[in-house]
């Protein structure tokens, strides 16, 4: 017999058979994040410049980074990152299939910085419950699970931790398609849908100007969406004139010059406080144009690989001009050089991607996290 | 409701507890150790505590962290961002306005107290009905916001500081930074002053004089010299007036030297200033008779070791048999005792002439080589004994007795001698004889002494007749009305039995070897720390009526010191 709990909620309601199993944190297998996530992985074809110059050598950056800093200046102020915690739950049985229920918490929030002090932004928070497609008896409805929503919101209500779950998703899947991964995906699209919305507000709050960039965690590479949504990727890239993505961690194998050589060696042996050309990049599932290069901000003999210590980073083309003959070369190498200034503190002894950490965004993500019920409260509300 | 200033935090490795609570403030919030910080506490009531140590964190877990976050070791490196950090904040619990004991609660608000609730924390406001007196004023928040700041007077209940409930004060504190004696007096000055405007007659005061000139003119006026400026003197009135003290120096002050010869004494006191004295009525030169003061003879030899007691038992013969109490001079009682150190003087073996030859080696030297072991004391030139002044002391008399100018044995000897005399004067010894009779005796005589180490020290031998006398007086002075005011550089070199019965401690500056020893164990590490580094004319006291330790300062002397 199952106690009164969401899983009793979800088979009173959709008529499965809930069979308990072990709960866990399906971040754990990376690959199925990495699966998910659907970013990183694709290869990255560097086609023509990205820049207003014709770069082709590294750019030395050591005296544009010691300017900066004896002028005491940073052209970052705020600080955005998003995260998710996705867990195995329980399986749920229709109609002599098992399907596993999973359900997630986002994280996306912003931190600010003013006169070298870090002040907490914004943090938004929320919870989804990933059911499969066959909980949806019907199969008509747009919004299946609302009554079911509702009575697991009642319930949560009665707990004293204030969590409370914003949606229902469901899945389908495929012979071939794994149901966590796409479970998993669909949270982390709600992740991505939730980081646009934050960059749309933040810019449109804080107006971010060209002494004031924003740095995402991350790829920019949002996939793209339907039109009609009013906070996708394309429809708000106006947002992105004063953001960069700086990625720490990114596969070089994977990324493709021109003339079909590796990028791999050259991001390998960039030399200290220096940065690459400006690559031209457009991936298909994105549909806008980057410009992408890397600045080593830590000394290769001090990390364990070559790759330690060397940020990508990423800024979306926004307009006409830009799209047409790059992103401006001293806009790159201002932006590369306060990122260099960015390599002290760190967060080594924290983190053990510290080599390519940057502090800001390692306490946004701290801040992010300290939002977070715990595994164990989480999957204990179930 | 008041400035907030951070939140609790308990967690598993430091919870709030019913004695101790943490919390959280921004780096930017200038807390000292000893302000009192306001707790929200459950059913609407408050909970107080006492700022110990305030602590810095960030988030980097080892040195090596910041060691890499400047480029791996460069000095010169620079930051875009400061290290994520905070103060976190130790407070003992002292007080909850509803009596509430649980430990405070995880993010209860903490915020600075106002002037009436720190009253009531640190029990200011029980002390109102007990015959409170300011023993200095204390300062809170001083890194705040002007508004913020809070100068309040601290008063502590004279029923425990000169008795019934509590006596005895001991002040410790190394030389100079220390200002021991200027603490004594500001404390013994607002005791007489506060007696005087009462009208009430219960109490008189003796001082021994032991450094210098150092008191011996406290009844007159501060010079403008001893304030930095006259903006300084302003200030020190005001400090005065603040404490509800008079700006006046000590009143019915009588000075006693020790007579040397002809109209001199043996005091660094200049011929002119005794003169004065003199002229004024205020001084007089006092003198040991033979046949009054022999019985005393004991407090010549408190600092010898006598682990076979035979001094004692010479001693008992000197006062007891007839070949010496015959003697009424000194010259007489010595040419007695010499006879003795003869080998064919007596036929009684029991204690041997070596022993009777350093008795009488000892106090030939002191008699002769000190000009108030006299025959006679001559009143009509302002001579006097001591035992026939301290027994007509009267309430709110102030007696100054010089011993400065004397050796070590010397001193032991009058400061045992005057100790006796108040301690049988409060037994009722002189009732029978006192012109005035027994009412006019004061319920408490005040007794202060510097350099208690020399009289109370914990290497002085078991026997010694001062040590015993002190511890006498230690243990029973409280319900006797004899109360020992004293002051010493280090606290741990007192016997246990007199530190032990104070009620009163007042901790002045001192150095680190001092606050390692056990005596200072029962002190939280951070006041044992600041102890090392106080002001000059602060104090951390500690007090029955205090509910724990503060840390106060008191006013510049408002009599006159000889520089």
């Amino acid at each position: 017999m199952i106690r009164d709990s969401i899983l009793k909620v979800i088979s009173e309601e959709t008529g499965g058979d809930i069979y308990s199993t072990g709960r866990y944190c399906i971040d754990d297998f990376s690959d199925a994040q990495m699966r998910a996530r659907n970013v990183s992985s694709r290869k990255i074809n560097f086609k023509k410049r990205g820049e207003t110059r014709n770069t082709t050598e590294y750019v030395n950056l050591k005296p544009a980074a010691e300017q900066l800093s004896t002028e005491n200046e940073s052209f970052f102020s705020y600080f955005l990152d998003g995260s998710r915690h996705v867990y195995k739950i329980a399986d749920v049985g229709y109609d002599s299939t098992v399907y596993p229920i999973v359900a997630g918490q986002i994280g996306v929030g912003f931190c600010a910085r003013e006169n070298k002090v870090m002040s907490a932004g914004k943090c938004v928070m929320k919870n989804y419950i990933v059911l499969p497609a066959a909980a949806d008896k019907d199969g008509r409805s747009k919004d299946p699970f609302k009554k079911l929503l509702s009575r697991v919101q009642d319930y949560c209500a009665k707990l004293p931790l204030g969590i409370c779950f914003d949606e229902i998703l469901r899945y389908s899947v495929g012979k071939e398609e794994d149901a966590l991964t796409k479970a998993t995906a669909l949270i982390q699209d709600k992740m991505i849908q939730s980081e646009l919305a934050t960059v749309k507000a933040l810019v449109e709050a804080e107006e971010p100007n060209d002494k004031k960039y924003l740095i995402k965690d991350g790829s920019l590479e949002y996939p793209r969406q339907s039109e009609k949504n009013q906070n996708s990727f394309s429809n708000i890239l106006n947002h992105f004139k004063f953001v960069v993505g700086v990625s720490k961690s990114f596969n070089a194998d994977l990324a493709e010059m021109s003339d079909k050589s590796r990028a791999s060696s050259i991001i390998a042996n960039l030399p200290l406080y220096s940065r690459t050309p400006a690559y031209r990049y457009a991936p298909e599932r994105v549909g806008e144009e980057f410009a992408v290069w890397y600045v080593r901000i830590r000394e290769t003999r001090l990390t364990q690989s070559p790759f330690d210590g060397v940020l990508k980073i990423e800024k979306v083309l926004w307009n006409e001009e830009e799209k047409r003959a790059g992103l401006d070369s001293d806009t790159i190498n201002t932006l590369s050089a306060s990122l260099i200034n960015e390599r002290n503190p760190c967060c080594y002894g924290s983190d053990t991607r510290w080599a390519n950490h940057i502090y800001p965004v390692y306490i946004t993500e701290r801040y992010i996290k300290s939002h977070y019920l715990s595994p164990q409260v989480f999957t204990s509300i179930f | 409701m008041g400035t907030r200033i951070g939140r609790i935090t308990a967690t598993e490795s430091m919870p709030s507890t019913i004695d101790e609570f943490y919390f959280w403030t921004k780096t930017d919030v200038l807390l000292s150790p000893f302000d009192v910080v306001r707790v929200d506490h459950i059913a609407g009531s408050k909970t107080f505590g006492i700022v110990q140590e305030i602590s810095h964190i960030t988030d980097a877990p080892g040195f090596l962290t910041n060691y890499i976050s400047n480029d791996f070791g460069d000095c010169h490196a620079a930051e875009n961002t400061l290290r994520v950090g905070m103060n976190y904040v130790k407070c003992t619990v002292i007080y909850n306005d509803r009596n509430i004991d649980i430990p405070v609660h995880n993010n209860s608000n903490v915020e600075l107290a106002n002037q009436f609730e720190i009253e009531d924390a640190l029990g200011f406001s029980s002390v109102k009905d007990r015959n409170p007196i300011n023993c200095g004023y204390l300062e809170m928040y001083g890194g705040m916001k002007d508004e913020e700041k809070i100068r309040i007077p601290v008063p502590i209940s004279r029923d425990f500081l000169i008795g019934p409930e509590g006596a005895h004060l001991n002040i410790s504190g190394i030389s100079g930074l220390a200002a021991k004696t200027s603490y004594a007096m500001f404390l013994l000055k607002s005791i007489q002053d506060k007696l005087i405007a009462e009208d009430t007659k219960d109490t008189a005061f003796i001082f021994m004089n032991v450094k210098g000139r150092d008191l011996l003119a406290i009844d007159q006026e501060a010079s403008d010299q001893q304030f930095k400026s006259e903006s300084d003197k302003e200030r020190t009135k005001a400090e005065y007036s603040e404490l509800g003290l008079p700006f006046t120096p000590f009143k019915n002050v009588t000075y006693y030297y020790p007579h040397w010869e002809d109209d001199k004494a043996m005091s660094y006191i200049t011929e002119d200033t005794l003169q004065d004295q003199i002229g004024r009525g205020i001084a007089k030169r006092f003198k040991y008779e033979c046949k009054y003061d022999v019985e005393h003879l004991d407090l010549f030899f408190s600092n010898i070791d006598d682990p076979n007691q035979t001094m004692d038992a010479i001693l008992n013969e000197v006062l007891t048999s007839n070949e010496f109490t015959s003697n009424t001079i000194w010259k007489d009682l010595l040419i007695a005792i010499e006879k003795r150190t003869r080998p064919s003087a007596t036929n009684d073996k029991t204690i041997p002439i070596v022993s009777w030859r350093k008795f009488y080696r000892l106090l030939k030297k002191q008699i002769d080589l000190n000009g108030m072991f006299a025959n006679r004391a001559d009143n009509k030139h302002n001579e006097c004994r001591l035992e026939t002044e301290i027994m007509n002391i009267q309430a709110n008399d102030v007696f100054v007795i010089d011993i400065a100018k004397q050796d070590e044995n010397m001193q032991s000897f009058v400061f045992g001698h005057v100790m006796r005399i108040a301690q049988r004067l409060r037994l009722g010894e002189y009732d029978q004889i006192l012109s005035a009779g027994p009412q006019n005796i004061p319920k408490r005589i005040v007794v202060f002494v510097d350099e208690l180490n020399k009289y109370a020290s914990r290497d002085l031998p078991k026997s010694a007749p001062i040590l015993q006398q002190l511890l006498d007086v230690a243990e029973r002075g409280r319900s006797l009305g004899l109360i020992l005011f004293a002051a010493e550089q280090f606290k741990s070199a007192i016997h246990d039995r007199v530190s032990g019965n104070c009620a009163t401690h007042a901790y002045g500056r001192t150095n680190s070897t001092e606050v390692a020893k056990p005596d200072y164990k029962y002190l939280p590490a951070s006041h044992r720390t600041i102890m090392t580094r106080l002001q000059q004319g602060e104090y951390i006291i500690s007090n029955p009526t205090l509910r724990t330790p503060l840390r106060i300062k008191f006013p510049k002397p408002v009599y006159y010191q000889h520089k």
